[in-house]
């Protein structure tokens, strides 16, 4: 894996939000969004995982940060997410009945990532989704004079 | 980015149109709570349509503020429903199996969604009238 992108930013909505933007435009720029499934996918992932560690990795306290690296390999990109904090199981994580408010964040990272793990080593959440193979258009299948 | 919520009456249904923001996420999700619940507050018993043709993304966070949204509307005998939702949002629906809480189908437009809402509450005041009169008839 090689490291393409890495920053850190104090732990607050504004700052996390302008690094998810981005992210996102260097994962673009790098091939990696083909169409909206993608952008969508890469979206709702570093949105929900950037949410979580500034609430419950930094409790909210932007004099704490929050890092992001990105990793290349051919087939897969991977984004790691560190707040420093004691981090968690994300497997221990389930999807909450519609009775419970809150808790369905990590569980949609679950969906639009091949792979999600907590890695002590690596010190965050890691996650990788592999490269979609070019989706067959309308135009490619001949439907479009 | 700020987001707007401009409310319409049509019956006793409230649509409300989520404006100026094609994401919504952890930086505007209070502007948004809070332009749907000053509107609500006032209303004895809210139905409501929530139209969101203009919303590209949207976060687990608004997901939460529309559960306690729809928790409000109940509570007083009303009811929350959704319309404008694209197919990648209706996915994020379909995942966490709120598409039955919220009877929401992917890409309706607000005017059949809003009919659709009105054929309901009809049936439902129908369905009313006559538990009422054959209560009525029995206890003759």
């Amino acid at each position: 894996m090689a490291t393409v992108y890495r920053k850190r930013v104090p732990a607050a909505c504004e700052a996390a939000c302008a690094l998810r933007k981005e992210i996102l435009d260097a994962l673009e720029q790098r091939g990696w969004v083909q169409d909206e499934e993608d952008r969508f996918a890469f979206w709702m992932t570093l949105e929900e995982a950037l949410a979580n560690a500034v609430k419950h990795g930094c409790h909210g306290d932007a004099s704490r940060s929050v890092e992001v690296e990105l990793e290349e390999m051919d087939d897969r990109v991977r984004i790691i997410v560190r707040d420093f904090g004691p981090g968690f199981d994300p497997d221990q994580v389930t999807m909450p009945d519609c009775r419970r408010v809150d808790g369905r964040g990590v569980c949609l990272i679950r969906h639009y990532m091949d792979r999600l793990v907590y890695d002590r080593e690596q010190g965050g959440l890691v996650m990788e989704r592999l490269r979609r193979q070019p989706r067959e258009t309308s135009r490619d299948r001949g439907n479009t004079p | 980015m700020s987001v707007q919520v401009l409310f319409n009456t049509s019956g006793t249904i409230l649509t409300g149109t989520v404006l100026e923001a094609d994401m919504l996420d952890d930086r505007n999700i209070r502007d948004f709570s809070d332009g749907v619940m000053a509107c609500l507050r006032s209303c004895p018993q809210p139905h409501v349509l929530l139209n969101f043709e203009r919303v590209r993304f949207m976060s687990s966070a608004v997901i939460s503020e529309l559960l306690r949204v729809n928790e409000f509307c109940r509570e007083r005998g009303g009811e929350l429903r959704l319309c404008g939702i694209n197919r990648h949002i209706y996915e994020v629906f379909r995942i966490t199996q709120l598409d039955r809480l919220f009877s929401v189908l992917p890409e309706e437009p607000v005017e059949k969604a809003l009919q659709r809402f009105e054929r309901s509450l009809t049936l439902r005041r129908e369905a009313e009238t006559w538990d009422a009169s054959t209560s009525r008839d029995h206890d003759d």
